[in-house]
């Protein structure tokens, strides 16, 4: 028996399948999380902690995801508001947790 | 034939959404299906145009079809309501709906079948739940009517099959709704179906050839050896003998990934074109096609050019590249070489398809020897361009000249989906 196969879907409709796409993106979508005083201060004080060159987990929020890398520190620009990784940035608001590995 | 219990022994519902444009449409009238006489069509294409939905109350009171056309509609109903399609509503209505779905199952519980048909593999929650499959369903089809007010046509079957024929044969005829069936319910219910079409998976042609070989009733094919029917009509005859006793091996779950891949775009012309206007319509539509294998990232070696005349006949070209390509430009141009090959400027055109086939992905693109690759590359640039503006900003913000032309379907077709009214 052929199974699935004979399931396809007629897919009649462009862009019905892009809507429903959408629609899962939108449904695994996250606000951001609020940090209180304490988790901001234990923030504060890894980052301060970290040299260049330092191997970090770094869990961060972005367009309403929240995403865990490891990334390699490079530094920490506070005028602009930014924390700087190997081939990637954050907005130091963005930034959840950064813990050495 | 499987008989692996996790296959045939699941807990399926089938959701079909009951005349969902209609409804779609009386709703948003705040207007009741069941009371309001109302028809889906596009007037302003004329009487001969198709009626895309009918409202439960019209088909039941009036006998109106589904699909008929806008002529046959009686024109003296009281009250008649003749809505004008909003394809994109449909659309997001059905997201919505399916996110309803999501919040009962998971998504590799949820199968897609239409825009308005929906598969649902709910047999590991009832386990969660403690629930039965029949109140558990109850639950899904309240959510849908008291969250977008749509009522629901819901089959539950032990396989994909079964579900779907339990709302096709008898969950539509019920006051409910609702129709719930087991292997034992297959004789009483599924045999004595006749014509064979009113079965799932069972076509005209196919009828017609099940009656050829003395087949008229599901109970027949049931009867009759498996081994004769797949002699007779192959893979699937051997299918429609299993789905005659209710089985199926199909498992929600499994998500088929067809490898040929292809993608068409095809129109039905609103008037009987003559042949110095084909080339227009060629060009508008090549640069869709374009627009929708960018879309998918993908590339095409060859590709197939059909018209159809005024008396429904009509004929194919194909047309080979070299190398893979997603060129507008180029597309057009050995399409519209191809069509011009061949005069026949005697006939009227009613009908143009064209068709990519064996789509590979773009990311290994692989250049030749014999081609200008600056020019190509400057071409391509300047299609990539054009296509992220009319994705941005809408399709009829960067248009060909010959858009504006009188011949021209491109500016209409970009305010349609599926050729109706968006």
């Amino acid at each position: 028996m052929r199974g699935m196969k004979k399931w396809q879907p007629f897919k009649s409709l462009n862009g019905q399948y892009e809507v429903l796409d959408q629609m899962k993106k939108k449904r695994s979508e996250v606000s951001k999380p609020e940090l209180s005083e304490d988790e901001i201060e234990s923030l504060n004080r890894s980052l301060n902690d970290l040299k260049k060159g330092d191997n970090t987990k770094i869990v961060f929020y972005h367009d309403h995801e929240i995403y865990e890398r490891q990334a390699i520190f490079v530094r920490c620009d506070v005028l602009e508001g930014r924390a700087f990784f190997l081939g990637l940035s954050v907005t130091l608001g963005d930034l959840l947790s950064v813990s050495p590995v | 034939m499987q008989t692996d219990m996790k296959r045939t022994d699941r807990v399926i519902l089938a959701i079909d959404l009951k005349s969902f444009y209609a409804s779609v449409e009386c709703l948003g009238r705040d207007m009741d299906p069941f009371t309001t006489p109302l028809v889906v069509a596009d007037e302003d294409r004329g009487d001969g145009t198709i009626v895309l939905a009918a409202s439960p109350f019209i088909k039941k009171e009036y006998g109106v079809k589904s699909r008929c056309r806008l002529y046959e509609v009686p024109k003296n109903i009281k009250g008649l309501i003749i809505a004008k399609p909003h394809m994109k509503r449909y659309l997001e209505v059905s997201a919505d709906i399916n996110s309803i779905y999501l919040d009962f199952v998971a998504e590799q519980d949820l199968f897609v079948y239409s825009i308005d048909e929906s598969f649902l593999d709910v047999s590991e929650y009832l386990k969660i739940h403690h629930d039965t499959p029949i109140s558990y369903a109850k639950k899904i089809i309240e959510t849908i009517k008291s969250k977008t007010g749509l009522t629901v046509t819901c089959g539950i079957g032990k396989n994909m099959f079964m579900a779907k024929a339990a709302m096709d044969i008898e969950a539509k005829h019920k006051t409910d709704f609702l129709a719930s069936w087991d292997y034992s319910d297959i004789p009483l219910h599924l045999w004595p179906i006749s014509p064979l079409s009113k079965m799932w998976g069972i076509g005209q042609r196919l009828e017609k050839r099940l009656n050829d070989l003395g087949f008229y009733t599901v109970g027949d094919i049931a009867v009759s050896d498996p081994n004769y029917l797949k002699e007779k009509l192959g893979v699937i005859g051997e299918e429609i003998y299993y789905h005659s006793l209710g089985y199926d091996d199909a498992l929600l779950q499994d998500t088929y990934v067809s490898n040929n891949h292809s993608l068409s775009v095809g129109q039905v012309l609103l008037r009987d074109y003559c042949y110095s206007e084909i080339p227009v319509v060629i060009r508008d539509m090549s640069i869709e096609l374009s627009d929708r294998l960018f879309t998918c990232k993908s590339l095409a070696n060859n590709f197939i050019l059909y018209v159809g005349y005024k008396d429904h006949t009509g004929y194919g070209k194909k047309v080979s590249f070299f190398t893979p390509t997603d060129s507008a430009e180029n597309i057009g141009k050995r399409l519209v070489e191809a069509f011009l090959s061949d005069p026949d400027t005697k006939n009227l055109y009613r009908q143009i398809s064209i068709v990519a086939l064996d789509i590979v992905p773009n990311d290994n693109y692989q250049g030749s020897l014999f081609e200008d690759y600056e020019g190509e590359k400057r071409i391509r640039t300047l299609e990539q361009t054009l296509v992220s503006i009319r994705e941005k900003f809408g399709t009829v913000k960067a248009l060909p000249c010959s858009a504006l032309t009188l011949s021209s379907t491109f500016i209409t077709r970009a305010n349609q989906i599926g050729g109706h009214h968006a």
